[in-house]
């Protein structure tokens, strides 16, 4: 991680994006390309926390994040063939798709406000009772300041943080520019400092 | 105050969701798609082709939009779990080598018929393969021809029987489907129809007015030549 924030991150705890290596996801793709079933078992299960989490934050239950999810594996299962590694990886291009999902789920059922438990709102990682307690009062501040942030700056937050894509990756999943990734990131982050630090005027 | 870093990190461990196991029913309808793709493909790319294996899960996963994401999902699921009941029934999901694969409860049909539709006055065309299974009879569409219709719209194909006309209508549908942002249109379409009764096909685009007789415009149509058995 570099000091602006724009560098490349990997966030440890809770749901990790790439249990295997670069090379072992290689020849998982691979694998997938050529339509075995174990590959893409293992690519869903490996998926499927933060994609789950990424529908879940915009969709309005659980069972709209899992279609969005199962949408997404199925689409790339169908376009699987077009994919290259020339591009920003394997995870961008999966989070390139579930965006697209959802932007229909949007079109189709208009944006709705998610209502339930939210993925973050688990006790993550909590290895007892006072960790538990500890963690909620690290993250709830900060939680809350994400919540303020709209809607753009929260999916460049999430796709580069908890997605742990690189701002190449988030803009290849977005459509933007990787510049403007990285601009978009900067501020961001200056906006997400503003509201934790009025959350933390106002304690 | 926290760095940016610290923040990020903050942040991180406080939206990074825990580990999740996907629905077992999510991932089985992957799994068939995978293999029916690898069986139909053979290498032959997206979409497939078109070999006599009809699986639920991928005509569920190719069913028109008309379901909706939602819908099309849930079919799956359906599907699959209807799959996965029989071997519940049979003994569990993890079967032994010598039963039936999903694969082989919903593949071994029949190809019927092979044909191409046309449009009646362009130059749009489609491929349409009828399959008799066990569980019914099964077209496979395949086009890049049809043009991607407004929202609410879709297509719809039937199979049309001696004397069908608006006022006195002889068809049976075949289903609904809307091609993908591709603009291609490869489904799995079901009917209990017999062929031999029902000779003709036609894709119509209709206007998505609740009624489900053929109020749209006809853009393709062929004649059904059945192949010796």
């Amino acid at each position: 991680m570099t000091g602006d924030g724009t560098g490349s991150r990997m966030h440890t705890g809770g749901a990790n994006p790439m249990p295997v290596d670069e090379a072992a996801l290689r020849s998982l793709v691979a694998k997938a390309v050529a339509a075995d079933a174990e590959a893409w078992e293992h690519l869903y299960r490996r998926s499927y926390p933060r994609l789950f989490a990424y529908a879940r934050r915009r969709l309005s239950s659980d069972t709209a994040a899992d279609d969005a999810v199962s949408e997404t594996m199925l689409r790339a299962l169908d376009r699987i063939s077009g994919f290259t590694w020339q591009g920003a990886g394997f995870d961008a291009w999966l989070y390139g798709i579930l965006r697209n999902v959802v932007l229909e789920a949007y079109r189709t059922d208009g944006r709705v406000t998610p209502t339930g438990t939210l993925p973050e709102q688990l006790d993550n990682g909590a290895t007892g009772p006072l960790d538990t307690l500890v963690r909620r009062d690290d993250h709830d501040q900060v939680r809350a300041a994400f919540r303020c942030l709209s809607s753009d700056d929260q999916e460049v937050l999430e796709l580069r943080v908890v997605a742990g894509l690189s701002a190449d990756g988030v803009a290849e999943a977005t459509g933007r520019g990787a510049g403007a990734v990285r601009m978009a990131q900067s501020r961001a982050i200056q906006r997400l400092r503003g509201h934790y630090e009025g959350l933390g005027r106002a304690d | 105050m926290p760095t940016d870093d610290e923040l990020l990190d903050q942040l991180a461990g406080a939206l990074t969701p825990p580990d999740r196991e996907p629905p077992v029913d999510r991932v089985s309808a992957l799994r068939i798609a995978a293999e029916q793709r690898a069986t139909t493909a053979g290498g032959a790319g997206a979409g497939g082709g078109a070999g006599a294996v009809p699986l639920s899960s991928r005509r569920s996963a190719r069913a028109g939009r008309r379901r909706g994401r939602t819908g099309r999902i849930a079919a799956i699921a359906v599907g699959v779990a209807a799959v996965a009941g029989a071997f519940v029934l049979g003994g569990g999901l993890f079967r032994d080598a010598d039963d039936p694969s999903p694969d082989d409860l919903l593949a071994g049909g029949t190809i019927e018929f092979e044909t191409t539709l046309q449009a009646p006055d362009g130059d749009a065309k489609a491929q349409a393969t009828g399959i008799l299974t066990g569980i019914g009879r099964t077209v496979q569409l395949r086009t890049d021809d049809l043009a991607i219709l407004p929202k609410g719209e879709f297509y719809e194909l039937w199979f049309v029987g001696p004397d069908d006309s608006p006022r006195t209508p002889n068809r049976i549908s075949a289903g609904t489907f809307h091609p993908d942002d591709d603009g291609r249109s490869f489904v799995d379409l079901t009917a209990a129809v017999d062929p031999a009764l029902y000779p003709e096909l036609s894709v119509t685009a209709e206007p998505g007015d609740g009624d489900p007789r053929a109020t749209g415009t006809e853009v393709l149509r062929a004649d059904i030549e059945l192949l010796d058995s």
